[in-house]
């Protein structure tokens, strides 16, 4: 009796697990379905052909430049880690189909290569054309920092790069890639004149950006804002308590008014560092992936919006206190 | 009235069948055994005596067959503290961080509160239980500093401070000093007269002859049961060990 | 002059850390995870479940996820499975003929990677492989609250039946034959053991976890022959591993985790070396002196 219990209970367990997998994936193939509706509906003019990139905020910008004209799809889904993610069988199918795999580069997609060299596919390196900027410490010390779409100055870089890569792929559609390009950088760069107005009104001595990651070097380069984090790259090198002593020291000395973290990882450490330094937290930041459906960062262009709204909310609130 | 107390029986066994995951251990065992009644059990190693007492202490289910211990359920048996249960030597830890106190105050458990925290008349009982295994000098030593013999002696306290009117021995004698011998075969006595019944395991032929008023030869089941005197043929003896010459067995003795 | 300039080193070096709020927090939230799962080691070294140990705080992961996922708190999913792995192990021994080392190996290397296949199919905002190491330093309120409710039952439960248990892991036979519930204490006993490795993984993660669960036992148990003596010095070498390791991860800059975990280990060495009974160098001593 009391084993048939328990041989039921395991039986439940398994089950309830499996099953919570299976709803997931559900969710998604009904998402794909109504997608191949919508091909197949376009596909009487032409067959699309896929451009695969590795990250979804990549792939939000590509789609704005490229319009319908191609299926462009992402590896990594919203929400997903991208330093360490695992490919999928899936995935490698997905990629023999592809013209083009196209990557972030400076070591962000920790698995592309591998990937790229099990299939027979070209790949767009945004890094090849971009200055780096190095990560300072840590055993990254050295390598370069990868997260150069964050700052909108540099993700009007990444449109033009994908622009001419874009138009060498198919110059048929280059002065339609062109006309898409240029309105969607203009909403970029509207961002970033909203931010740096908003910066301007920021007294010098606090215009520091504080956060968990070190993921912000480019964004605080831009705009001239000063740098400061709990660990430079990704929690896997994992945070000590005398990196977040120093922290808290600058925050206390330079009266650093907010301090923020970001959304993918766990932001007590640093809402620690706000109870002890009477600093008011800011919120999450979005940094590798968009949000996922009905989540406040679809697109490249909210996440923008999402982010920079996050940081002046932070200063304005603790600014009024 | 301590007549009729004789008279009942300690424990009624009635073919008892045990398996391990459908592998038999035992089957259709029959036992029953008076007060102040010592029976010996001989068999093969494998031939189901560890099983019996298993069987007997409730650690194993039976598949089969009833057992009722002083005319009582198991259950009931084991509130009442009824069996005590002394292992061999080597199915104890020798290094666990116990000393002879404390497991002779094992004993006392079963009557204790839930925090087993013990009373005056428990711990009256375990000096008492030492006292007569004659290790007052070893009370506070870790069992893995005592000899073979001393061990042995040990978990005979246990058993007395337990009070049980039933004693389990496996392998009573096996690996003990002469000085041992003799305390164990003299408490076997005055068990016997308080109205205790044994029933031990042994391969040592010599002291079935010496102790046992019963035996009982197991091979699986019950090869022959009864009085020592009686059953404990070098015929019985043969078949129990599977064929092997008694002489073999008795050694230099016979 | 020296010693003054001494003194002041010396308090700094006290003193510094734990003018922060978050380290003083670490502190004790560690000690009191730490402690629990020191008490809880002393059983299971004696009863030999380390790799039992092992067993439940990886089977834990996939309960996490899964309570991630329906957004009930991370504790009872992990509670759940680590409870439900000990019965699956419990249930295919009783069943078969595979040994116990090779049920245990095979069930919760199964859970484990049920816990990575879920990994890579729920997407989520937060990234949960982060839960193999965890961080003293960033535990949220909310589960301070939970981590001190658990460690209390633990606490508990263990003080009330400690002689039960002791009697179970010592001879269950005698236990069985004088009527005590010897099921209840093997699952009282896995409870615990479940229940600490839900808290215990909050400071140092899933993998850190076994070392809490087994190291500070282990270390005892080379120094004492007596079962009282075996749980304090148990939770005192964890409440110390905490301290020393912590401070060591402020002043080292090294991660809190596997530097109180690393304490413990270096204990456990100098013990094994030194004790005054068990030691290495103690039976080199005996000897010589026989000869």
């Amino acid at each position: 009796m009391k084993k048939n219990f328990i041989f039921i209970f395991s039986c439940l367990l398994f089950i309830f697990s499996v099953t919570a997998c299976k709803n997931n994936s559900e969710i998604q193939n009904s998402n794909t379905s109504n997608g191949d509706e919508l091909t197949n509906k376009t596909r009487i003019k032409k067959e699309k052909e896929l451009l695969l990139v590795s990250f979804t905020i990549l792939e939000d910008i590509v789609r704005n430049i490229v319009g319908d004209e191609f299926k462009v799809e992402s590896i990594t889904k919203p929400g997903m880690e991208v330093h360490g993610y695992q490919v999928t069988p899936s995935d490698l199918v997905r990629g023999s189909k592809a013209i083009i795999f196209i990557q972030n580069g400076f070591g962000f997609e920790l698995w592309a290569d591998k990937f790229v060299s099990n299939l027979n596919v070209e790949k767009i390196t945004i890094a090849n054309n971009l200055e780096p900027m190095f990560i300072s410490e840590d055993i990254y010390k050295g390598k370069p920092n990868p997260h150069a779409w964050i700052s909108p100055k540099r993700g009007i870089l990444y449109v033009d790069i994908l622009l001419e890569e874009l138009s060498n792929l198919d110059p048929e559609n280059r002065e339609k890639f062109k006309k898409n390009a240029q309105s969607f950088k203009n909403k970029i760069q509207k961002i970033d004149e909203d931010f740096s107005l908003f910066l301007n009104t920021l007294p010098k001595s606090k215009r520091y950006l504080v956060s968990c990651e070190g993921a912000f070097s480019y964004l605080t380069n831009d705009y001239g804002l000063k740098e400061a984090y709990l660990w430079p790259v990704n929690a896997e090198s994992q945070i000590t308590p005398k990196r977040m002593a120093k922290v808290i020291n600058l925050v206390n000395e330079k009266q650093i008014p907010a301090v923020f973290c970001e959304s993918t990882v766990n932001s007590e450490s640093q809402e620690s560092v706000a109870k002890e330094t009477g600093a008011f937290f800011g919120g999450n930041l979005y940094v590798d992936s968009l949000s996922k459906k009905n989540g406040p960062a679809e697109s490249y262009l909210e996440m923008l919006e999402y982010n920079l709204g996050i940081i002046k909310n932070g200063f304005n609130a603790s600014l009024k206190n | 009235m301590k007549s009729m107390e004789f008279e009942k029986y300690r424990i009624e066994a009635e073919n008892i069948c045990v398996d391990y995951n459908g592998k038999v251990a035992l089957y259709d065992a029959t036992l029953r055994l008076k007060a102040g009644q010592i029976c010996g059990l001989v068999g093969m190693n494998g031939a189901g005596k560890t099983t019996f007492f298993n069987a007997l202490t409730g650690f194993v289910n039976l598949s089969k067959g009833k057992i009722r211990i002083n005319g009582e359920t198991l259950k009931t048996s084991q509130k009442d503290q009824a069996v005590a249960y002394v292992p061999q030597n080597e199915g104890i830890d020798a290094d666990f961080p116990v000393n002879v106190w404390d497991i002779v105050m094992m004993g006392r458990y079963g009557s204790m509160n839930i925090f087993r925290s013990p009373r005056e008349s428990d711990i009256q009982a375990v000096k008492n239980a030492i006292e007569r295994v004659d290790l007052v000098d070893y009370s506070f030593t870790p069992i893995g500093d005592l000899s073979g013999g001393q061990r042995k002696r040990t978990f005979l306290a246990r058993a007395i401070a337990q009070r049980a009117s039933i004693l389990l021995l496996d392998e009573p004698f096996a690996g003990v000093d002469i000085r041992t011998e003799k305390l164990i075969s003299e408490l076997f006595l005055q068990f016997k007269n308080e109205g205790k019944t044994i029933l031990l395991s042994t391969h040592d032929m010599i002291h079935v002859r010496e102790f046992c008023d019963l035996v009982l030869l197991i091979n699986k089941t019950v090869v022959a049961y009864g009085d020592t005197s009686e059953v404990f043929t070098p015929e019985n003896i043969t078949s129990t060990f599977g064929g092997m010459s008694p002489d073999f067995l008795f050694g230099p003795e016979s | 002059m020296d010693g003054s300039f001494l003194t002041i080193d010396i308090n700094s070096f006290i003193t510094e850390p734990i003018a922060h709020e978050f380290m003083r927090k670490a502190i004790l939230i560690s000690i009191l995870i730490t402690s629990v799962c020191g008490l809880l080691s002393s059983f299971l070294t004696l009863k030999g479940w380390a790799l039992m140990g092992d067993a439940v705080s990886h089977a834990v992961m996939p309960g996490v996820v899964v309570a991630y996922a329906i957004g009930v708190p991370l504790s009872v999913g992990a509670f759940v499975f680590g409870v439900g792995s000990v019965a699956l192990i419990g249930f295919i021994k009783h069943k078969s003929r595979i040994k116990e080392d090779t049920v245990i190996g095979l069930v919760f290397t199964g859970f484990f990677a049920l816990g990575i296949v879920l990994i890579s199919k729920i997407t989520s905002d937060i990234d949960l492989m982060h839960i193999l190491y965890g961080t003293p330093l960033g535990i949220p309120l909310s589960d301070v609250k939970q981590t001190i409710f658990i460690s209390f039952l633990v606490v508990l439960l263990l003080s009330i039946f400690r002689k039960d248990l002791m009697l179970y892991c010592f001879d269950p036979r005698h236990a069985k034959t004088i009527g005590i519930n010897v099921s209840f204490l093997h699952y009282l006993l896995l409870t615990c053991l479940s229940l600490a490795a839900v808290v215990g993984l909050q400071a140092v993660g899933i993998v850190l976890v076994v070392a809490m669960l087994i190291t500070p036992g282990a270390t005892a148990y080379l120094l004492t022959d007596k079962f009282d003596e075996l749980s304090i010095i148990s939770v005192l070498s964890s409440i110390i591993s905490s301290l020393i390791g912590i401070y060591l991860s402020y002043w080292l800059d090294i991660a809190p985790g596997g530097s109180i975990v690393l304490v413990q280990t270096f204990i456990f060495l100098f013990a094994f070396l030194f004790a005054p009974r068990y030691g290495i160098f103690k039976v080199k001593k005996l000897l010589s002196s026989s000869n």
